[in-house]
């Protein structure tokens, strides 16, 4: 199927500013100067420097703000190349996607100086579809009601690309990244009784989608069990997209389009509740609950061998009284659902657990939890909680993205 | 022991082992620059003496993640120019961490800031024209609002 892949907003072809202006220009104090000096002189940082400091600052306040400082920095700042050094240094946070909302897709991230949690918005168009995956700053939603397009955008630069779908109604679809060829590339799957079709489209060189064939490897898997795949795909920003199956991962290498069967960390659980997969933007994480309050962690340290790391054993049991007390004295059930410094810090999701009372108190104000939302540092240890969100109506059914702001642009997917 | 000469004539001296996480001086010493002693014309001798006394604690604290966490956070309490001089010296001396370190700092410090602001700490000039700036600001909308 052609995919003509639209700009809706030509992407900003942002303009060469001119050179900057000569050195008798900028205000340093001139040694030979009779007038006495009022300001303390500042030594000039040389362009090196103003890139690595810059390189600290989040993308939203560099695009915004230190843009219109000087030509200099805008410059340092549309250069492609600080753009990719930056969404590599920056700490990957959480979207949280619970359907369309007029104030923006809730988002959780670190925010330094001091390491605290905060939730903001990001916002993009909302066109009634469904937010399916980001990678490297780039989010990717989907509509398949009276239009099928992926919608390509990133948030910060406000840039959008359009594409149609490759199948009508595609079960998942995702973007990913190669960092070898440098390639942004969209991917989808949809199902049919025996096999699993994929589609893939390399942005800014595919003008229609192209398909693979991933038979050999499904038919390992019970034919009427395809449908399981659908639960949660993980794409990550290394270059594979991983669909979790109970005994291996069906995984694709986006550089070599090819698929293969990843092995996972043997675990008893067969419930696909007690065994969650994370992206944490970097790489995948394997939760397998090990009890109401613990998890085992594992971490993907080498896809193509299947070699995962044990992290940490999380337990949260000894604590459960206290926790009672200060999140939801009517009793609460957590569900991890995301993470933050690329798999330092676990986001757990408080819910009301309704075994411990009275169901009519489900849906009463009164025993929301009074914090929803705990971090929980893989490392030291510390647990803190917050209450994250205000209006969303927060369910453990939603979809968890980890995300990046970042500069990238989508020029290149113009062409 | 290795001797340092500051660009205004003070002279420091440090172990070999504590100078050489400055990539510069560890060069200069495995080029046999350094018989006598090392002259660093960059550098004056308030701004060395606080670079060494960075590199000395973050040799003999190494292990000490804790400690040298708040070390750092309290070395960078110093005042806007002594910090850009220690910026430039850590990029001459080629020392990874206190230039991640104190340019990090500085980015917290005018991460909230306005762009006037931020000119007036830099000590920049604005070099775009009415025109253009105007041009670059209107450049925000997405598609559909």
């Amino acid at each position: 199927m052609a995919a003509r892949i639209e700009n809706l907003r030509p992407c900003r072809r942002q303009n060469t500013v001119s050179g900057c202006l000569p050195e008798s220009k900028r205000l340093e104090s001139c040694p030979h100067s009779n007038q006495k000096k009022k300001v303390l002189c500042m030594p000039r940082l040389p362009q090196e420097i103003v890139f690595n400091i810059l390189l600290c600052l989040p993308a939203d306040i560099l695009y915004n703000v230190m843009r219109y400082v000087c030509q200099e920095w805008y410059n340092v700042i549309r250069d492609p190349v600080f753009a990719n050094a930056h969404v590599l240094k920056s700490d990957r946070g959480s979207l949280i996607w619970t359907g369309p909302n007029r104030l923006g897709v809730p988002y959780v991230e670190l925010m330094k100086p001091r390491d605290l949690i905060e939730m903001t918005r990001v916002r993009f168009p909302d066109f009634g579809g469904m937010l399916v995956s980001s990678c490297n700053g780039l989010v990717c939603y989907t509509t398949v009601k009276r239009s099928y397009y992926h919608y390509i955008a990133n948030p910060v630069t406000k840039e959008i690309v359009r594409i149609p779908t490759a199948s009508e109604v595609p079960w998942i679809s995702c973007l990913g990244y190669t960092s070898s060829s440098k390639e942004y590339k969209l991917v989808e799957f949809h199902g049919g009784h025996e096999r699993l079709d994929c589609g893939i489209l390399t942005l800014g060189v595919d003008k229609e989608w192209r398909f693979l064939d991933a038979t050999n490897q499904t038919l390992k898997i019970k034919r009427f069990l395809i449908e399981v795949l659908v639960g949660s795909q993980v794409a990550t920003d290394d270059g594979f997209v991983h669909l979790p199956y109970y005994s291996f991962n069906l995984t694709l290498d986006l550089e070599s389009e090819t698929f293969f069967l990843c092995s996972v960390p043997n675990c008893s659980n067969t419930e696909r509740e007690d065994r969650k997969y994370f992206g944490t933007g970097r790489s995948l994480c394997f939760m397998d609950r090990k009890g109401k309050f613990s998890w085992e962690l594992w971490l993907l340290k080498n896809v193509p061998t299947g070699d995962w790391t044990k992290l940490a054993t999380i337990d949260l049991g000894s604590q459960e009284q206290w926790l009672r007390q200060s999140l939801c004295p009517q009793g609460f059930r957590l569900g991890p659902i995301g993470w933050l410094k690329d798999g330092e810090i676990a986001i757990f999701h408080v819910n009301y657990d309704p075994s411990f009372g009275n169901l009519t108190l489900f849906h009463d104000a009164e025993a929301q939890p009074l914090r929803n939302c705990i971090a929980y540092n893989v490392k030291t240890g510390a647990m803190n909680s917050y209450k994250l969100d205000e209006d969303d109506n927060f369910y453990s059914g939603g979809s968890y993205v980890p995300h990046v702001k970042s500069l990238v642009s989508l020029e290149f997917a113009t062409n | 022991m290795i001797v340092l000469n500051s660009s205004d004539g003070a002279t420091f001296e440090v172990e070999e082992s504590v100078a050489v996480q400055s990539q510069t001086i560890k060069h200069m010493i495995e080029d046999n620059c350094a018989d006598t002693s090392i002259p660093l014309p960059n550098v004056n001798g308030v701004t060395l003496a606080r670079v060494l006394e960075y590199i000395k604690k973050h040799a003999e604290a190494k292990d000490d993640e804790e400690g040298l966490k708040s070390f750092d956070a309290e070395f960078v309490k110093v005042d806007q120019a002594s910090l850009f001089e220690i910026i430039l010296a850590a990029n001459y001396l080629d020392i990874k961490g206190l230039l991640d370190l104190t340019c990090q700092t500085v980015a917290d410090q005018i991460k909230d800031l306005t762009v006037e602001e931020v000119r007036a700490i830099f000590n920049i000039m604005n070099d775009f024209t009415p025109e253009e700036e105007a041009k670059l600001r209107n450049d925000h909308a997405w598609a559909f609002e």
